[in-house]
This record gives structure tokens, sequence and C-alpha cells, in this order.
């Protein structure tokens, strides 16, 4: 096992709210286009220009996994990322307990839906174009879109901050 | 019956807002032949709208409908199309917006909603999955199209409903109110917003929950890599995620083709301020896009100081940021962004609120409108108090504003004195932001667009390629690939058509499949086939959307239009476009182009009609019965 869990690294700042993310999920875990059961989605605030990507931040700490009473949340030993298990029966605990609004419950199947960093290499950082979305691997590695949409002019990039960026 | 295994949504949604009835009906076998979106409203709508009905009565039906690219990642199927017959023009009503209410009423199960009757009082329907209302909308009446926006997700409490609205003047039956989702995502064009005024539906909100299932998951994916490949690795990518179709200012001015107060010119002075190179640099906080699209084309701005200080919004795209510029000579960046937020938040067209403001500037220039006339308003280029208060006007219908609330085509009619000629419209619906004379190809898509005046309909951006093999290659002319050339642009302008209406059927983004050539027929078959299941040959798509056009023709030459309508206005065709610039001194040499496009589509030449063979031969032989027995002489 590495030292430190992999993580999804998002900046809300530069999110442009198109939600690729949420399909690019939906078809990887479950071979459709299906935003209503992403492992990520997206709160969005049109008229005030929000667009803030909920995810499963892996804490090291996770309350989720402390909240469930079933013991069906399990770390891959790979990546980090919390795993929901076969024991899993739709209590809601661990929607209820993430400080993140990050778990989420699929009704019809009564699971708990959580990120689950597809093995690694997860599918929607991919299509974020505008690497609002990264992924930081056990080891430190920072991985990315294979392109960059570079959305504001270098001088006005260079102002920016990382202050909003979830760490 | 056709079983869709994927793309498709499957249902048609039939709401009776007389009766307060709601059915559905699974998506039929006509879905092959039209694909979807645009193609699959005219198919409805030819068929369902007689030919005098009122625009404005209950029985003009309206028709929403997300094609089977809506909703998946393909990047810019995040599109929806409406259609009715259009108040503006009394021609084809149609009009299509991104974002992402097209796809959610994909994911609540539906591809087609139609809408006919009216209600006695102001409603708003809510889809759900698997539930559909119509509810009451008297609190909502009179409300901005952001206050509305806001004031329904807050009713549902549900962060992510997808609403379509109208604004006050589409309530008050200006007729050029256009269809807004998510704030300022508009299907802006020829009144669709006041065809939902006048039924009193207020608003379309969605909530779905379902999925778009995928017919072969590896073939899709195999398809959309390669398209992905050709999107990131496009020359054009880094300007269009950092401006947008904002770039166009500039890129526009330098041909001369920018439309300045009012066509008078070609070539703004002030361009380079109201730039989207000035927008990115100063006002842009961040990109933004449609639904799960990889080209972050639109922006998020906020303005910190000056009179407009405290405005924030998405947008605009170019034909707002140049009508609240250029056009009514204004060269004030946070005031053209005010410009186009009025028109957003009262709910109408940027492209005819801008040409009804600026032709009223040129009449009042040249003494053909007095003071008196417009209200005791001094409407002079550039004046952003007067600009603003036409708007106002317009939108609640009061004095010059209630001349101006039908359009330039109306307004110039009533007031005569030779004003008609200034009035810059095609079939009734004003032109865009670029001067055609500098732009024979999309001169000529002007003149022949199925809504009247408008780009969109074809977009011809290969006029602009200057690569002459290619003109051969392609349209059998070197011409063809040269803006101020005219050779070769009939068959130029149907190969656009055609390609234009591929994209408005699949509901997925003009820019990314017509102008970056992203997908052509066959691959567009290709990503179909693996999607949906269905047996998608390129010529068969290409004939569906041929098939689209001549449907639409047949549907406004019934209406009475035919080749002496398909022109320009009279300043294009002779008043050589002044300036010193690559395109000075050109006019639009028309006859010669529409002669080539009439032979090249199969339309009989001396009057514009589709010719009974070129009908059959796309399997519209009853429509040319039915054109016969309403006295359209099809040959």
């Amino acid at each position: 096992m590495t030292e430190k869990y992999g993580r999804l690294i998002v900046d809300r700042d530069i999110c442009t709210g198109c939600r690729s993310c949420e399909v690019a999920c939906s078809l990887a875990h479950e071979g459709c286009f299906w935003p209503e059961r992403a492992r990520i989605q997206v709160y969005k605030k049109e008229e005030d220009g929000l667009d803030y990507p909920m995810v499963c931040l892996q804490c090291d700490d996770a309350a989720c996994m402390a909240a469930c009473p079933e013991e069906a949340l399990e770390r891959d030993l790979q990546t980090g990322a919390v795993l929901v298990k076969d024991a899993c029966i739709g209590c809601g605990a661990c929607v209820e307990t993430c400080p993140f609004g990050a778990a989420r419950l699929d009704e019809a199947r009564d699971r708990a839906i959580i990120c689950d960093l597809c093995k690694g290499e997860p599918a929607c950082v991919q299509r974020c174009v505008v690497h609002a979305l990264k992924y930081r691997d056990g080891a430190g590695r920072i991985v990315t879109a294979p392109v960059h949409a570079i959305t504001l002019p270098q001088e006005k990039l260079h102002l920016k901050t990382d202050s909003n960026t979830t760490r | 019956m056709v079983k869709w295994h994927g793309g498709y949504a499957g249902k048609v949604l039939n709401v009776d807002l007389t009766q307060g009835r709601v059915e559905q009906e699974e998506l039929g076998p006509e879905v092959e032949s039209y694909l979807g979106g645009r193609g699959l409203n005219i198919c409805r709508l030819f068929r369902l709208l007689d030919r005098d009905t009122d625009p404005l009565s209950p029985r003009n039906p309206l028709l929403f409908s997300a094609g089977p690219l809506a909703g998946t990642l393909f990047p810019g199927g995040a599109r929806f199309n409406v259609s009715a017959k259009s108040p503006h023009t009394g021609i084809l009503g149609d009009a299509n917006a991104g974002g992402f209410f097209g796809p959610e009423l994909k994911f609540a199960g539906y591809d087609q909603l139609i809408i006919s009757g009216r209600s006695e009082k102001p409603v708003y329907l809510l889809i759900t999955d698997g539930r559909v209302e119509i509810r009451p909308a008297e609190h909502l009446w009179g409300r901005d199209v952001w206050q509305t926006d806001k004031a329904l997700r807050e009713e549902l409490a549900d962060n992510r409903l997808q609403v379509a609205c109208i604004g006050p003047a589409a309530e008050r039956g200006v007729t050029f109110a256009g269809v807004f989702a998510n704030l300022v995502r508009t299907a802006a064009r020829t009144g669709m917003g006041t065809v939902m005024g006048a039924k009193n539906l207020k608003a379309v909100a969605v909530r779905g929950k379902g999925c778009i299932n995928i017919h072969d998951r590896e073939r899709f994916q195999k398809l959309l890599a390669q398209i992905d490949a050709k999107i990131y690795k496009h020359d054009e990518y880094q300007a269009r995620a950092m401006m947008g179709t904002t770039k166009l200012i500039n890129a526009l001015n330098k041909f001369g083709c920018l439309a300045t107060r009012h066509f008078l010119s070609g070539d703004f002075a002030g361009a380079d301020a109201v730039s989207g190179e000035q927008l990115a640099k100063t006002l842009k906080v961040k990109s933004k896009s449609c639904f799960a699209c990889t080209i972050p084309c639109s922006r998020f701005f906020r303005i910190t100081s000056g009179p407009y200080a405290g405005l924030a919004s998405e947008g605009p795209e170019f034909e707002g940021l140049a009508g609240f510029s250029s056009r009514v000579g204004c060269n004030d960046l946070a005031f053209a962004l005010q410009g186009v937020d009025d028109c957003n938040r009262l709910g109408m067209d940027v492209i005819t609120a801008s040409e009804c403001i600026s032709f009223v500037m040129e009449c009042f220039e040249k003494g053909l409108l007095s003071r008196d006339e417009v209200d005791g308003l001094e409407p002079r280029w550039g004046d952003q108090r007067a600009i603003r208060e036409l708007l106002r006007k317009i939108a609640w219908r009061e004095g010059i504003g209630d001349l101006l609330a039908r359009g330039v085509r109306h307004a110039s009619r009533t007031i005569g004195r030779g004003t008609e000629k200034l009035a810059m419209h095609i079939k009734g619906l004003e032109v865009f932001q670029a001067d055609p004379r500098g732009l024979k190809g999309y001169a000529l898509g002007f003149a022949l667009a199925s809504r009247g005046g408008d780009h969109l309909r074809s977009e011809p951006s290969f006029e602009f390629s200057n690569d002459p093999d290619e003109g051969i290659r392609r349209y059998g002319a070197r011409e063809a690939a040269f803006r101020l050339e005219y050779r070769g642009k009939g068959r130029l302008v149907k190969h656009y058509e055609e390609w234009s209406a591929l994209s408005d059927c699949l509901s997925a983004c003009k820019n990314t499949i017509v102008n970056m050539e992203i997908i052509d027929f066959g691959e567009a078959a290709a990503l179909l086939a693996a999607l949906t299941g269905g047996a998608f040959t390129g010529e068969g798509v290409q004939q569906a959307c041929e098939r689209v056009l001549n449907l639409e023709r047949a549907f406004i030459v019934r209406q009475g239009i035919r080749r002496s309508d398909d022109t320009l206005p009279e300043r294009f065709l002779k008043e050589p476009l002044p300036g010193e610039h690559p395109s000075k001194g050109s006019v639009v040499e028309l006859e010669a182009m529409l002669d080539e496009y009439y032979a090249a589509r199969g339309w009989d030449p001396a009057t514009g009609i589709p010719t009974g063979k070129t009908l059959s031969r796309l399997g519209l032989a009853d429509v040319a019965r039915q054109l016969l027995a309403a006295g359209v002489p099809v040959i």
C-alpha cells in the first residue's frame, strides 16, 4: 500500500460547469449516459457563474467509513479509494455523514454511490479539458485530460491564486 | 415499429393545454427519415399545421425536440429545437439552443414534446420522471426570464431542474420573443417564445433521472476517441476556448464585414474595444460550457466598475455583442453586455432587437423619423440611454416600441417614406451581424434560409478557406473557396445547408460539426449506428438532411414563398460596401448564385418550388400532392 491515498483535485474557479465528468463517470460505471448515477455531480448556480463539482475527497480519516453500520465501506489497497461493498444495505448513514456531500444513494438498488477513482484512472479527469479536475495518485503523480483548454489570457492566469482549490 | 437500442429516449409527449390533457406515444418510425431535432419537428409540423392557422391561435402546435446525440458524451450534444408557425414572419418558425435543457428532456424520457391548445390561465409544464403536470403559473406571469428560472428552481427545490421559459416580451406579444434555458441559452429566432406566450405557457421545467443507452458501447467510444483527437488538434481549438464566437468581432472587422451602424459600413473603428480579445482580457471570469462539451466556448463575465458595475452573466455570443456595439455604433464593451442582458431578461432575440434599434437610428439620421415619432428620444449612433429605453419600450409595447415589437418589416411598412428599403430583413426575419457583401456564400444562404434571413441554416465557412483545389474537388469551382467570389456558391450552400441540418437534427453543436468540420455524413452515420443500433449509412443520413431541407421548403412555399422572396435587402445588392478594407466596393451577385443553387437542389428555377421529381426521390410524393391540392404549382 502506498503512503498516501490517491484523490481527485478540484478547482472550482475554472470549472465550466459542463458536467462532462458526470457523463463520463456514468458511462464508466453504468455503461450508459446517466448523470443521475454519476459518482461526481456538479452543483451549479448559473446566475453567479458558480460550478462546484461535488466528489469524494477520499479523506484520510473518512467519516463515512466510521458511520457505516454494516462495515460495507472499504479502502481499495491500490488507490486508497473508499469502495462500497455488497454488504451495503443503502441505509444512507454515509450520505448523511459526508461533510462534502459526496456520497449519494442509489434508491433503486439500495446502495451507496461513492467515487471509486476508477481503479486509479478516473474517467472524469480524462474529459475535463480545463483541468478543473486532476487526479493525484498515491505517489503524488498528477494526471490530467490529454488536452488543456486555456480559458484566460496568460497575464490574467498569473493573477489567480490557488486559495480556492480544494486540496 | 422500430426498436431503438440507444440514443433515442423513445417517447413523444403530447400536451393539450386547452383540455389540460397529457398523453405519451412511442417514438415513430419517421425518425429514420428525419433523424430527430429539427428534422423530427418539421416532419410533424408540416402535417399538423393548417396553412391558414393564425400563429397566435391555439391551433398552432409548438414542438420541442432533442435529437439522438443530446445527452450523450458527444461534445456539444446539448441542444434542443423549438418549432411552430412563426408569428414574426408567418412562415416557418424554428430555433434551437444549447445548455442543459435538451439533455434533461431526454433523461426524462422524451425525444419530442408537442404542445397544442391554449390554457385559460398562465401555466407551466413540469416534467419529471414518469410524471407530467400542468401547474398554475399566475405567480410567475410578468416576471423576467431570470426571476422565473429562479422562482421555479426554488419552488421545486431542485438544483438540477432545467427550465425553458419566456419573459415579459413574450407575454405581451412581441413577435420576436425567445425561449430561454439556463438564463441565457436562447432559442431566439422567429418568435417561438411568443407562441409559448400565446398559449399562456410560461415555462417548461424538466427533471429527468433516467439514462440514455448505447447500442454498441465499445464502438461508440472508439469513434468518440477519434472525434476527440480531431477536436483537440484543431487549429481553432484554443481560440474557441478563449473567446468562442466573440472572436468574430475582430475577425470580421478585418475583412470589412462587421455590421456597422446598420450596414452603412463594414468597418468599425471601435472593434478592438468591444472584441472577444478585449472581453477575455478584461471582464471574463472563466469559460463556460454546454452539456458535456469539451470546447468551452462560452464565458462568464463580471463588471466591477463604471455605470454597469454589478452586471454579471454568462455570455454573450458574437451576435449580441456586435448587435449592441458595432451595429448601433457604440464602442463601449460594458454597455454591449448590458444591452444583451436587457434582451435576455426581457426575453427577446438580440439580432432582431438590435436591427430594430439600428433601423430607427438610420431612419432618424436620414430624417425619415422625427423626434416626436420616437417618443421624444434622439436615437443617435451609440446613444446608450436611447438604446436601453427603446429595448424597454419594445418589450412593454409602449409608443415607438409597439411599432417595433413586430420587427422591421412591419415597422417600415407602417412608416413608409421609403424606409422599407432600409429594413434589413429577409422574409420578415432580420439579418445578423456580418455584412453579406463580403461573404457571398453566406449571402446566398441568407436569401434562401427556410426561416428567413438567417446564417445558421448554412454557415458555408469553406469560403474562408482560400483553397482552390479543394474548391474544385468539392464544388466544381475554384471560386467556391473564396468569400468574394460567387461561382460555385450554389453547390457550396446546398452542401452546407445539409451539413447544418445534420447538426440541428442530431441536436449537436454547429460550431463543432460544421464550422470545425469534426464529422461529415459518413462519420455521423457510423456514430448513430453505434449509438442506436439502426442501419444508418452516410448516404442515407445526407438524404435525410436533404429531405428536411425540402420539406421545410415545401412548408414555406405552401405559405406563399417563391423565388422572388429569396432575395436580400437592396443595400446588399446595389450599394457597394464602403470603406478601405479587403471587401471594399463589393455587392452580392445574387441571381447567378440562385440559378446554380436551384439547379443543384432540383427546384424549379422560375419559381423556386421543389419539383415533383425531387420530392418523389426523397420519398415526399405525398407532400407534392398536398402542395398541388393547396394550389402550389409543383411541376
